[in-house]
């Protein structure tokens, strides 16, 4: 008896030692979070997917950004209720159940964890890259990461951390964890993925869109004045400054348009969203909830506010409350420049590319048009004649609310446009409503600020500041022209210390000429270069212009 | 391993061999009721203690002296005595009491009824073959307590009927029984042709099925094909044909009522008595003038699109043969099936050879060969269904067709019309071919002992052409009296083809030691399995065909696409059953299984599970106090049973992971590109989370039953079990900090099934006449326990809510019609709008009036509003009975077969429940509508007539809509006649029955007009159930 049951013990001996190899199934035409980012080709596949979720919209072609900046008394917004009057984002107040608060905890939180899963996902194929190249794969991820957490913790404060996908049982027990232990984490990140970068040779700009070791520098000065670690975000930002890699764009305006930001002269941006040029979506759409009703009847919903047109200072440099220069009843007039490439105001010409194709094959598809919100006119330039004709009727015309022409009616009543709408991100070479132009996340000229601020802050009156006490300034008029002077090092396309540099040596009234003459005369020099003058003259621009 | 197995063998064989010196005999018992096997038929040399058991194959070997007599007894059988006359003794036994004595199949084995402690139905050939069906599953409904088979749809090809046995199995995952056909798992019942099944084996609760593992939540159907029994060469020839024609079909309104009653809608809409859609002028036209299909349409939709014949046929030939060294079975099968709208077709061959070759007494080779080819045809540009509820919904003044190629827009401004879908715009043809073959061997080295082993495969190539063509849209030209084209329809030609390779791979070894102790028995088994299961498909596409007769891909000008995918599941299980009786009065079973499945993480240890059951039986009318009513109760035992096991079918095969996957930008949470310097790069990502720790839902399951077998003519069982499903698959919503990825699945929800079944037979022969009736019913009562945490319910309209039914319907209570504006002012205020007789959408006399039941704090609150929904009922039937009728007499046959549910809810809604309904095409409305709310019709069924759109809050769903789907039905009536025996013995015929029959013949049931209460939550797109009228012919050669 015994014996005939050795066969199908033996068998079974067999099927069990195979079984567990036998179970062992792996999807076949699916790429499994268990084995996937096997090789190079993979991950870097992984990484672009990583990317992709840092791209934060709302509404679909919004930046996100944008919405949150313009949720501040920056902006307002053009709503069906009282809420939105008070500047309070997308669909009402800014509360848990805001569009603006969720889209962005969501987003975020998205990044964070393809990062999260790149990042741990990596090590099934560690052994077939090279570590160099490992390593900078990984430090980019590690640099969106602290990107996605740097604005949570902006935007919400403390916030649940993982540091790899988590199960099902660590979301559902997550809790918040204190600002200042994920900043700690980070920090270390940064510098591994500094590291990385410097051991992989990456550029100081990868092509645009892509994270380096400027981008971790900064993002790391970023999260230190976050928990008001001047310290470290003096040390960072000016070990980035020292490296010189990068400068101010010579051109404002060039930072906001497609190709300016394609050339990126100096490469002043050091992260953008940017936008295909190759598919058709997504789009940037600024520009559409900028362009005013009285061009293209176009659907402005996002207005700049009084308070922020007037944190422009005179062209002299001063609050508008202390400018010589600044003339209440034509407060567009000798105003730093910045304020016209930023914002429109009535008098402003505005160049917009409002139609995609011509009716006619001589049809310009731009339209010139003069800011006006005070009559019932438009002011469009013809471009066969040369001239502005009158055309009847403005969508913008605040008269309109009393003639009963209501373009902005709400259930709580007329909401009159502010006078003002924004021209940055306007991109007179891109189509207005299918517009690809980048949004800048970081600039070399944020960097500037964060160490001038972060030195102020620590009190450490160094070059900058300490260059104009030396010559008899007070502390704090030292401190403001310093600040003023970094300021204007956007505008300039001048390295602040190269800047110092030239001034050494001069005495103080001197320096305070000279400072005024460089700031006023790249301004202007800067302006006749801009994208503005249009080869065909006309009396309303070449004032604009010039004046 | 397998040549040292093979040794093994061959050295056995020789040692029995050698033993062998006595004067031997040998032979099978059968039952003389079913013909099949005998186990556990005690053999006895009379006059000595000498004596055997036949095993499962009813084969007994026992060493007799010459003249010796061998007594034949076992439970149920009338004991015979036989002399011996020579090396061979096979032996037919009368049945006495009931079928208890009959051999049924059960997992990995076979059993004596008789000696069963579980709970499980066993349906033979003979049960199965009075209905003629063209899928085998539909045969199934009624035979079976506590086994709900529904039929949802008579379209060819895809008429089977779903098995839920014992109640539904779970919420997320399969709900389906795991079908063993000869030891290959199957997808589905119908691939096997009914008129090859020996037998169907239905097992229910926990202790038949835990030797099924993980797979066995849901019941398990073990189907037997035939083998050859019998001597010499049988030739059977079965036929039929078959008239198909629907069961119901709603009757639809005249081109004139529709005007008219668009008119009586449109002036409800506005209020204003002049206001219309159709000019009286034209209705007038309509009344005075003949429709001539040009400017006086009035098309029968449903008479215009039922052209096709509905007959179905269906032939088969078997021939088997039975010699000492091969067993063959042979059978032949075809069936065609005509629907009842154009391309709406199936066709089916089927081959299939089961030998048996007998190398010796002990040793023999036993192989399965069937080969199955099949083609469905459908309309390719919709569904039938969908093609149908147009034909019910269109208005008759929508033009249908003009001539042959011809057709009208049918008052739709997209010019979809359902003849031109059904008859021009192409077909969708599924080639499908199933290969299952088996081969493998048995093996009795010693008495008592059988191993046996096998490979078995199967393989399903289903291929896929859809071929979209143009229609021809035209439109009278009333000017002319002739008809303008228009342009086609649906303007887009293209062509798609799928192939799937199917490979189902299994290998089983197992070894059945059975013994007797004097008054013990034991049985043992012990085996395991893996079991692999691997899918291909690949398909292609283009559009732009030019030539509407050349469906081939390489014509297409247009868009070319084309994917594939593979998957593969394995499974493996190690299973073992012990079987012990005492005196055959007491058993007692015990069986488990440890199983695993690829489905699940093998990193996290959740491929391997155990399950189990235990069981026991107690005739307690073999005892000695039963003694004295042993004449009233001639057997009787009870069983109990408790096990529990588990459900790894949860639809994914890979569950536990999640992909990368590349995903184009829609929107911003899906994108995986990025854009650096503004071009495009393709990037992959998860999109899914997943939950490495997910494992197979589990259920518990006890059982108690009673078998009892009254006098010589009653047998009654009955059953009471409690079965809990725990761990089911539900998806668990997580914070968006997790990533934003599609939810995981989690095991969390739990379930019950309490239920208890009820059959009884009774057989007499009454003279000639002969009288077999059985009656049975049963109910099952399904209660979601809780859900996962988080979620109070799942689903809206149609929910899962703990203390509910599964999928309950969830809606407001209907309070009749508001008589008239008095009544609406003091009625609660529905949906926020008072009562205003200037409001346009305000309430009016004769809208829907609902009750206030609850509000925000619990109470009534004088508003009627989402808080006033609550559950009204659902669709899972309740108290399922049958009557099997078989009575003889002479040489006729009848049999009446009835079977009905005694509680059971449906929703209707969409084009079946509302006038002008707008879903999907501007429809008219049905005859059952009429019966709208008038003042002087205030006891409606439908509110006042709105038009399309216009309904307002009167067909949310409330209890309005909700109807009863209680019914009886005739299913079968089947009545043959064998001619006479003497007529056909010069044919050389053995057996020669002609019979015919009726599926459907009668209804019995509160449902609308034209909906068949057997169809589920009925928008009107169905395909309807058939009513047949079949006549055929079964010979026996």
């Amino acid at each position: 008896m015994k014996k005939y049951l050795i066969i199908p013990t033996l068998l079974a001996a067999f099927a069990i030692s195979s079984c567990n190899k036998f179970l062992d199934r792996k999807p076949l035409d699916a790429s499994s979070s268990s084995t996937f980012l096997s090789n190079q080709s993979e991950m870097e596949q992984g990484l672009v997917g990583t990317y992709a979720s840092a791209m934060w919209v709302i509404a679909n072609n919004t930046p996100m950004h944008y919405a949150i900046e313009s949720s501040t008394d920056m902006a307002i917004k053009r709503g069906g209720n009282a809420e939105d009057l008070i500047a309070m984002g997308d669909g009402g107040p800014f509360l848990v159940n805001n569009a603006i608060c969720i889209s962005a905890w969501n987003q975020a939180y998205k990044l964070v964890q393809r990062a999260n899963q790149q990042i741990v996902g990596m090590e099934n194929g560690k052994a077939n890259v090279t570590p160099v190249v490992y390593n900078r794969i990984k430090a980019e991820a590690q640099v969106l990461r602290a990107w996605g957490y740097f604005h949570l913790m902006t935007w919400f404060g403390d916030v649940p951390y993982y540091r790899a996908m988590p199960s099902v049982e660590e979301v559902l027990k997550a809790k918040r964890t204190p600002v200042a232990t994920i900043v700690a984490d980070m920090y270390k990140d940064l510098d591994e993925a500094a590291a990385a970068f410097d051991a992989a040779g990456t550029s100081a700009v990868q092509t645009i869109g892509r994270v380096n070791k400027g981008v971790a520098l900064g993002l790391k000065a970023k999260l230190a004045l976050l928990i008001k670690d001047f310290r470290t975000a003096a040390t960072a930002t000016k070990t980035l400054i020292d490296a010189g890699q990068y400068g101010l764009n010579p051109r404002f305006t060039d930072l906001f348009m497609l190709n300016g930001q394609s050339a990126n002269a100096n490469r002043e941006i050091m992260f953008a969203q940017t936008y295909p040029t190759d598919v058709n979506e997504p789009q940037n759409w600024m520009a559409v909830i900028g362009v005013p009703r009285q061009v293209t009847n176009s659907q402005s919903s996002l207005f700049p506010t009084q308070n922020l047109v007037d944190q422009f200072e005179g062209r002299d440099g001063l609050r508008i409350d202390a400018s010589t220069v600044y003339d209440p009843a034509n407060p567009r007039l000798n105003r730093d420049n910045r304020l016209k490439w930023s914002i429109y105001m009535p008098g402003d010409t505005m160049v917009h590319f409002a139609s995609k194709t011509a009716a006619l094959p001589y049809n310009n598809l731009r339209e010139r048009t003069v800011f006006n919100i005070y009559t019932n006119v438009r002011r469009k330039f013809n471009w066969s004649t040369g001239v502005y004709n009158d055309v009847a009727t403005n969508n913008d015309w605040i008269g309109a609310q009393a003639a009963g022409i209501q373009w902005q009616v709400s259930a709580t009543g007329n909401i009159g446009g502010v006078g003002y709408v924004w021209n940055k991100y306007n991109d007179s070479t891109q189509y207005t409503f299918e517009s690809r132009v980048g949004f800048v996340l970081m600039r070399y000229a944020d960097i500037l600020l964060t160490y001038a601020e972060a030195k102020i802050e620590l009190n450490e009156i160094d070059a900058t500041v300490g260059f104009f006490i030396k010559r008899g300034f007070d502390t704090d008029s030292a401190r403001s022209t310093a600040i003023i002077l970094l300021n204007q090092a956007r505008v300039d396309a001048v390295n602040v210390f190269t800047l110092l540099d030239s001034l050494k040596g001069l005495t103080d009234v001197q320096l305070g000429q000279v400072v005024a003459q460089i700031l006023n005369s790249y301004r202007e020099k800067t302006s006749i270069l801009g994208y503005h003058i249009s080869t065909i003259a006309d009396t309303y621009e070449s004032r604009n212009i010039l004046v | 391993m397998k040549k040292v197995s093979l040794f093994c063998c061959f050295l056995l064989m020789i040692l029995s061999s050698a033993v062998a010196q006595q004067f031997n005999v040998a032979g099978r018992v059968t039952s003389a009721s079913s013909g099949r096997p005998a186990e556990g038929i005690s053999v006895l040399v009379k006059g000595s203690k000498k004596g055997t058991t036949t095993n499962s194959s009813g084969n007994y070997n026992v060493s007799v002296n010459t003249g010796a007599t061998l007594v034949f007894s076992g439970i149920g059988f009338a004991t015979q005595e036989l002399k011996v006359s020579g090396n061979t003794l096979d032996v037919v036994l009368q049945v006495t009491v009931g079928d208890i004595g009959e051999v049924v199949v059960v997992g990995y084995g076979s059993q004596k009824k008789a000696s069963l402690t579980g709970s499980l139905v066993t349906l033979n050939n003979s049960a199965l073959n009075k209905r003629q069906v063209s899928s085998t599953s539909q045969a199934l409904q009624g035979l079976a307590p506590g086994v709900t088979v529904q039929q949802q749809s008579g379209k060819p090809g895809a008429d089977g009927a779903s098995i839920v046995v014992r109640g539904q199995g779970s919420i997320s995952g399969s709900n389906a029984p795991l079908i063993i056909v000869d030891g290959l798992a199957v997808g589905s019942l119908d691939q096997i042709d009914p008129n090859a099944i020996e037998s169907i084996t239905l097992l229910k609760d926990a202790a038949s099925t835990a030797i099924y593992g993980n797979r066995a939540s849901a019941g398990v159907v073990l189907v037997k094909t035939k083998r050859a029994t019998e001597k010499g060469l049988q030739v059977n020839y079965n036929a039929f044909v078959t008239q198909q024609q629907a069961t119901s079909l709603p009757n639809r309104v005249s081109g004139i009522d529709h005007m008219l009653l668009s008119n009586e809608a449109e002036k409800n809409r506005t209020g204003i008595p002049t206001s219309s859609v159709f000019p009286q002028a034209l209705i007038d036209r309509y009344k005075t003038t003949a429709p001539n299909n040009l400017d006086i349409i009035d098309t029968d939709w449903i008479k215009e699109l039922f052209t096709n014949s509905g007959i179905m046929q269906n032939h088969n030939v078997q021939v088997s043969t039975s010699t000492d060294k091969v067993n063959l079975f042979s059978s032949f099968s075809y069936l065609k099936q005509e629907g009842l709208i154009p391309n709406s077709s199936f066709e089916k061959y089927d081959i299939r050879l089961n030998p048996e070759f007998k190398v010796n007494d002990k040793f023999s080779l036993v192989s399965v060969l069937a080969y199955n080819t099949n083609r469905t045809t459908n309309p390719s540009t919709g569904s039938a269904e969908f093609i149908i509820r147009q034909a019910i919904g269109l208005p008759a003044i929508g033009a249908g067709k003009f001539g042959p190629g011809m057709y009208g827009n049918a008052a739709q401004s997209n010019n979809r019309n359902p003849l031109a879908m059904a008859e021009a715009a192409g077909t969708s043809v599924v080639n499908g071919s199933t290969m299952l073959t088996r081969f493998g061997f048995n093996y009795k080295p010693i008495s008592g002992l059988e191993i046996e082993a096998y490979w078995g495969r199967q393989v399903s190539n289903p291929w896929t052409k859809t071929f979209v063509k143009n229609a021809d849209i035209y439109q009278p030209n009333i000017a002319t009296g002739g008809y303008s084209f228009v342009g086609t329809w649906p303007g887009t030609t293209s062509l798609s083809e799928s192939y799937t390779n199917n490979v189902y791979k299994t290998y089983l070894g197992q070894a059945t030691y059975t013994k007797r102790f004097g008054n013990h028995s034991i049985k043992v088994l012990t085996g395991a399995q893996t079991e692999l299961f691997t899918n291909y498909f690949f398909g292609a596409s283009r559009t732009g065909f030019v030539n509407p007769n050349q469906p081939y891909l390489n014509l297409g000008s247009g868009i070319r696409d084309n994917n594939a995918g593979a998957s593969e599941l394995a499974l493996a299980g190690f299973f073992a059953r012990v079987n012990y009786s005492l005196s055959d009065k007491y058993y007692l079973e015990l069986n488990g299984r440890r199983d695993g499945t690829s489905r699940f993480s093998q990193a996290r240890n959740k491929q391997w599970g155990n399950f189990g059951a235990a069981s026991a039986g107690w005739i307690f009318s073999k005892e000695s106090f039963f003694k004295s009513i042993s004449d009233v109760v001639t057997f009787g035992k009870i069983r109990g049973s408790i096990g529990g096991n588990g459900n790894q079918n949860i639809g994914n095969n890979y569950a536990y992971d999640a992909f990368y996957a590349q995903s184009n930008y829609s929107n911003p949470n899906n994108g995986t590109n990025a854009y650096f310097g503004n071009v495009t790069t393709l990037g992959v990502a998860l999109l899914q989370f997943a939950n490495p720790d997910l494992s197979w839902e589990t259920s518990k399951q006890w059982n108690a039953g009673l078998d009892l077998t009254l006098g010589k003519h009653f047998t009654v069982t009955a059953d009471y079990y409690v079965k809990t499903l725990k761990n089911m698959l539900l998806q668990r919503t997580l914070p968006q900090s997790a990533g934003g990825l599609s939810n995981p699945f989690v095991n969390a929800g739990n379930m019950e099934n309490k239920g208890w079944e009820f059959s009884v037979n009774y057989k007499k022969n009454f003279g000639k006449l002969g009288v077999d009736v059985t009656a049975m019913i049963s109910d099952v009562k399904n209660n979601v326990l809780n859900l996962v945490p988080g979620t109070p319910f799942i689903g809206d309209g149609i929910r899962t809510a703990p203390g509910q039914a599964l999928g309950s319907y969830f809606g407001y209570l209907a309070n009749g019609f508001f008589t008239d504006s008095t009544d609406i002012k003091n009625s609660p205020i529905q949906f926020g709008i008072p009562w205003s007789a200037t409001t346009a959408n305000g309430p009016k006399p004769g809208d829907m009036k609902y009750k206030d039941i609850s509000g925000p704090d619990g109470n009534p609150d004088g508003k009627i509003d989402n808080f006033d929904r609550t559950f009204i009922g659902n669709a899972f039937p309740r108290y399922e009975y049958s009557l099997n009728v078989n009575l003889t007499y002479k040489n006729f046959d009848l049999n009446i077969f009835g079977q009905g549910v005694g509680q059971r809810n449906n929703y209707l809604s969409g084009t079946g429940a509302v006038p002008f309904s707008s879903a999907d095409f501007a429809a008219s409305l049905l005859d059952i509508h009429k019966d709208y709310w008038r003042p002087d019709n205030q006891n409606a069924t439908f509110p006042r007539l709105l038009p399309s759109g216009s309904g307002g809050n009167n067909y949310l769903l409330s209890s309005q809509w909700i109807r009863s789907a209680a019914y009886f039905r005739i299913k079968n009536v089947n009545l043959g006649y064998t001619l006479p025996q003497a007529l056909l013995s010069k044919v050389k015929i053995k057996s020669f029955r002609v019979f015919v029959s009726a599926a459907n013949l009668l209804t019995i049931s509160k449902a609308w007009k034209g909906f068949d209460p057997e169809i589920n939550n009925a928008n009107a797109e169905f395909y309807p159930l058939m009513r047949t009228f079949t006549a055929g012919v079964n010979v026996n050669f």
